[in-house]
């Protein structure tokens, strides 16, 4: 390129790469075929295909990607899919251990079978409660009951009717006392009193007090046997309830063990229940319930013995489903793993296995769980419990206090359920290399990276499947079929949101909520279908609804507040522009710099650094205008000026060198002493070279420098240059390609700072020639003039600095050679 | 009987407890004119038992016979008086009745005969282990039912239990008020009602217009009166007071081998 030839305008063709609707296959979005969004992420896809598929311990995968790519939709939608041919896995239920009821069992059945055994065992449950509470109030059983009792009670009776018989024959009597029994003598039915009792012929006396000895013993023997008497009856009793229990529970505890006798953990299990019902017979008889107020407060249930045989169903699958998908929204510690809960009863916290809760890994066991990696990472204790889970291959639900050793009270420990489960973690970037760097069990466990490209590249192909996952976006969220013309706006747009002409932004998030939005719009004007103007209207809406503070900003350009001169030239002083980022919406603004020379030592002064308000990319490109300056003008002698660069009324933060093109053109314009044009702005960075360079936000700035000039009027002669390496960028909004269309503003591409030049000071810049000097009426001859006379001004204000040398020099002169 | 005012007895002694009398009273169906009365009765026997040397005590927890220590039974029997008379007390407050309790001291079973003559009612608690003797606290019950009120309940540990009642009635008038007393007793308790011929073979007496009657099947005697008291669950035997005395053999039977409580009817 010739830097001397001054630049053309953009063509509006250039200014925005507009989109055919013929290039899509389809007139509306209900015309269009559906296709896996998946295909525009080639990358992406083949991994999460591999990770997905293949076998093996820690093959869980990570997929990186920029937040609004809809990765989480996208990536359930695949696994759905690639899910739906697999085997379902089975059901899985909590039972009572009976041999250690802190310790409940798990039994796995196949898909489908746990909710028809949990109501097996309910009705099972039913019965019992209706049999068994029947079988102890029958009839047989309580004459049996109370033949049981009266006999001990006739024992009893019989043997101290004995003694108190045998009592009588002395003359004895047998009287209850309040702890037992005393034996006197008595007389004519009264006891003898001691004195009648001494007046007795001793002869008699030592018969009584023998009698009453005997007798002592006797019953003395038969208090003894009472313990054992009871016992035996206790024991009769239970052999009794053991044998009722048996006709009521057996047959229809075996008519389930035949049902389900091709599962051996359901017929142990049935096996433990039945042996748990005859062990623990007693629990089972009839009880009085505590009364209706304290019934309401409990929650009496009339037999809480058979809850123990209640099945706890955690997870249901249904045969045909496939493989369960899950996405955790919440990846807690809880929610991950499941929880005991627990129920208050007079103020106590009382579990049991009936209160187990299952967590999303155990719902996902089997087939594949999403989870947010960022949420993950701040939930107390939730990575560590998923890395645990993933290691152990099974999921311990273990509570938070205890893992953190906060409660030490006893609490039930479910037994661990096997765990088969592809753990897919999305995230950003970040996350994934600062858990690579510094958890070494990350990389252990998740081997597959899926990395979602953030851009797509716009060729006609990836255009018509660009706008096929448009039309499949717009039919997920059940809007308003779109015309061709209008998905081809939603298309410009998403090369917009790119920043690129030549790209396509996979940030899906955005584009759907235009779409929502172009559709509310239709619906507003009751059409039919979406069309352009609709999609166009809600771009604008978008743009306006965060453009307070652009707007305010402007309107104080438009009022002088702060000052931005768009007309005329002025010396030292050039439109730059800056971007601003607010939440998802960028806006560009001019920025004026000006820039100071003076007597100095070759340095050029960046005024935002000095400030601390200038990032050090910013005065790295500072650092290259001074190198490019001395290189450029000064190569054989002194750079001896002193510059001073600053953004004008800027009083946030400035970083990047994309204003490096602009400081120069004012460092220039001081030197040489020329004035600036002021309709122009000028954005891009510079090298030593005074190649002009690419930068970001192209768009924004032109649009922004724009709305400046047209609040003004358009004069026709404003404009914007650009580098030439960002044409390709260029996406800008249709007032402005219409006002480059009209003429009325114009967008230069500039390659390199003297074709800048040759349009910022309307000089031309123009080479050296062979004798090292710049042609006369060029902007290199005005600047280098300045630069030699401040050359010269350095010397001799050094030399009336240092007068030794000055006298040596001066007797050089007059002395001639030496 | 006094239907104006029913005077009640319940007559507890040392070895009685008084938990489940005033259900007793409840489920007799006397209506509201009530005037209770607790009698608890402290044995002069035992005491002098007590000052026996000869005398020996076997308790339920120190299963070694010893001399009686007069002090320790006065003190003893002072608890059981204060605990019986606040369990008294405030299980009778509730039923809104003249009430009383009281101690008495002296020899029991004639005390216990002279206090029955001034009720219409008297209640002894379970009998004990001594039912099988022909005395009921100290009172023969030959005497009992000579001079005792009009109706007497001899009540067994749980009055509440027991899904039937059975009154015995005699061939001849002997058996009208005790089946009017069992009437009564089963509407207030809502009990069927079974009626036995007192020679258990005649099955021609018949029940109140709204409770149903149950013939038993004929039997010959005691045995398959107990046999049947057993299978029934009942809750009360109802029984003539002349019938009672004709077979002094039949009430501390039942009382021994049944659960059955017995009241018996003047």
């Amino acid at each position: 390129m010739n830097t001397n030839v001054p630049p053309r305008t953009v063509t509006p063709d250039q200014a925005r790469r507009r989109c055919d609707p013929g290039e899509l296959d389809f007139t509306d979005t209900n015309q269009a075929r559906e296709l896996p969004r998946l295909l525009a992420q080639h990358r992406a896809g083949a991994a999460l295909e591999f990770g997905s598929r293949v076998d093996g311990p820690g093959f869980n995968l990570y997929v990186l990607g920029t937040p609004g790519s809809l990765r989480h939709e996208i990536i359930q939608q695949f696994l759905e899919q690639e899910s739906a041919g697999r085997e379902a896995p089975g059901d899985l239920c909590y039972v009572n251990n009976f041999r250690d009821e802190r310790k409940p069992r798990h039994l796995l059945l196949p898909p489908g079978l746990g909710p028809r055994f949990r109501d097996d065992i309910a009705g099972l449950v039913e019965d019992l409660q209706a049999s068994i509470p029947a079988a102890f109030e029958s009839e047989s059983y309580q004459a049996q009951v109370e033949e049981l009792h009266q006999e001990l009670q006739e024992r009893h009776k019989r043997a101290l009717a004995e003694i108190g018989e045998e009592a009588e024959e002395n003359g004895l009597t047998l009287m209850p006392t309040p702890n037992g029994f005393a034996i006197a003598p008595v007389r004519k039915g009264q006891v003898i009193s001691e004195k009648e009792f001494q007046a007795l012929p001793e002869k008699t006396r030592r018969k009584t007090e023998e009698a009453i000895a005997r007798l002592s013993e006797k019953l003395k023997k038969h208090l003894e046997g009472l313990p054992a008497w009871h016992k035996e009856r206790r024991e009769r009793m239970r052999e009794l309830d053991k044998h009722v229990i048996i006709l009521s529970v057996g047959g229809l505890i075996q008519e389930l063990r035949e049902r389900y006798k091709e599962l051996p953990g359901i017929v142990e299990y049935l096996d433990a229940m039945e042996a748990d019902a005859l062990e623990h017979s007693q629990q089972f008889q009839p009880i009085e319930g505590p009364g209706p107020g304290l019934g309401l407060l409990t929650g009496h249930e009339p037999q809480p013995a058979l809850h123990r045989y209640s099945v706890n169903l955690m997870v249901e699958n249904q045969p045909e489903q496939g493989a369960p998908v899950v996405y955790e929204s919440m990846p807690s510690h809880q929610n991950l793993i499941g929880n005991v809960e627990h129920r208050v009863e007079f103020g106590n916290l009382v579990t049991d296995y009936r209160l187990i809760r299952p967590g999303s890994l155990h719902r996902a066991n089997g087939g594949y769980i999403i989870v947010d990696a960022e949420r993950v990472l701040t939930q107390p204790l939730a990575w560590e419990s998923l890395k645990r889970a993933l290691f152990r291959n099974c999921v311990k639900i273990e509570s938070a206090g205890a893992l953190l050793s906060l409660a030490s009270t006893e609490g039930l420990e479910p037994e661990p359920v096997p765990l088969r489960v592809k753990v897919v973690m999305v995230g950003s970037r970040l996350l994934y290399y600062l858990l690579s760097e510094y958890d070494p069990d990350f990389n252990e466990l998740f081997k597959v990276a899926a990395d979602f490209d953030d851009q797509l590249d716009r060729t006609p192909e990836n255009t018509a499947l660009y706008g096929r996952i448009i039309a499949s976006l717009a039919r997920q969220r059940d809007l308003k079929p779109f015309s061709a013309a209008a998905v081809a706006r939603v298309i410009e747009q998403g090369a917009r949101y790119a920043g690129d002409a030549e790209k396509l932004s996979t940030r899906l998030r955005g584009l759907a909520d235009l779409l929502s939005e172009a559709d509310h719009i239709c619906q507003e004007r009751g059409g039919r279908q979406v069309e352009t103007g609709d999609v166009q209207q809600a771009i604008r809406w978008a743009r306006d609804r965060h453009s307070r503070m652009y707007e305010q900003i402007l309107e104080a350009i438009q009022r002088n507040d702060i000052l931005i001169d768009t007309a005329g030239s002025k010396p030292a002083q050039v439109n730059g522009l800056s971007v601003f980022r607010l939440s998802d919406v960028s806006f560009g603004l001019p920025a004026r710099i000006t820039a100071t020379v003076r007597l100095g030592k070759g340095t050029v002064l960046d005024i935002e650094r000095e400030s601390k308000l200038g990032g050090s990319i910013h005065s790295k490109g500072v650092m290259i205008l001074s190198s490019y300056l001395g290189t450029r003008y000064t190569r054989d002698w002194p750079f001896a000026l002193s510059a001073s660069l600053v953004f004008e009324q800027h009083y946030g933060g400035i970083e990047g060198d994309s204003a490096s093109a602009a400081e120069l053109c004012a460092l220039l314009s001081a030197i040489g002493q020329l004035p600036v044009r002021q309709d122009l702005a000028i954005t891009g960075s510079v090298n030593q070279h005074g190649d002009i360079q690419s930068i970001g936000g192209v768009n924004e700035k032109i649009e922004g420098f724009f709305d400046v000039c047209a609040g003004r009027g358009l004069s026709g002669s404003q404009g914007v240059l650009i580098p030439a390496s960002n044409v390709k960028h260029l996406m800008l909004r249709e007032d402005v390609v219409e006002a480059i269309d009209q003429g009325r503003f114009h967008v230069y591409p500039v390659a390199h700072v003297d074709q800048a030049a040759s349009l910022m000071f309307g000089l031309p810049a123009a080479e050296a020639g062979e004798d090292g000097e710049f042609p006369e009426g060029s902007l290199h001859a005005a600047v280098a003039k300045n630069l030699a006379r401040f050359r010269d001004r350095a010397v001799e204000f050094a030399r009336l600095q240092n007068p030794v040398a000055k006298a040596k020099d001066g007797s050089g002169s007059n002395g001639g050679d030496s | 009987m006094n239907t104006a005012l029913i005077r009640v007895l319940l007559a507890i002694d040392t070895a009685t407890p008084s938990r489940g009398l005033l259900e007793v009273v409840a489920g007799l169906g006397l209506g509201t004119q009530v005037s209770l009365q607790a009698a608890f009765f402290e044995d002069q026997g035992l005491l002098e038992s007590a000052s026996l040397s000869c005398a020996r005590e076997v308790s339920h927890r120190e299963l070694v016979p010893r001399a009686l220590d007069r002090q320790s039974l006065e003190r003893q029997i002072l608890w059981r008086r204060e605990t019986l008379k606040r369990h008294f007390l405030a299980s009778a407050r509730p039923l809104a009745r003249e009430h009383q309790f009281r101690s008495i001291r002296g020899p029991t079973g004639s005390e216990l005969l002279r206090e029955a003559r001034e009720h219409d009612v008297l209640i002894l608690g379970r009998p004990g282990p001594l039912t099988c003797l022909p005395s009921w606290m100290g009172a023969r019950l030959e005497h009992l039912l000579q001079s005792g009120p009009s109706t007497i309940v001899l009540a067994q540990d749980d009055w509440s239990t027991g899904a039937a009642l059975v009154a015995v009635t005699g061939s001849d008038n002997t058996g009208d008020k005790a089946l009017a007393t069992a009437s009564r007793i089963a509407s207030a308790a809502a009990l069927p009602l079974t009626v036995l011929n007192q020679a258990l073979l005649n099955p021609g007496a018949t029940g109140t217009p709204d409770q149903p009657v149950d013939y038993l099947a004929d039997s010959p005697g005691t045995r398959e009166l107990v046999n049947q008291l057993r299978q029934k669950a009942v809750r009360a035997l109802v029984i003539n007071a002349e019938l009672a005395a004709r077979y002094p053999e039949l009430i501390p039977t039942v009382l021994r081998k049944t659960m059955s409580s017995v009241v018996i009817c003047h």
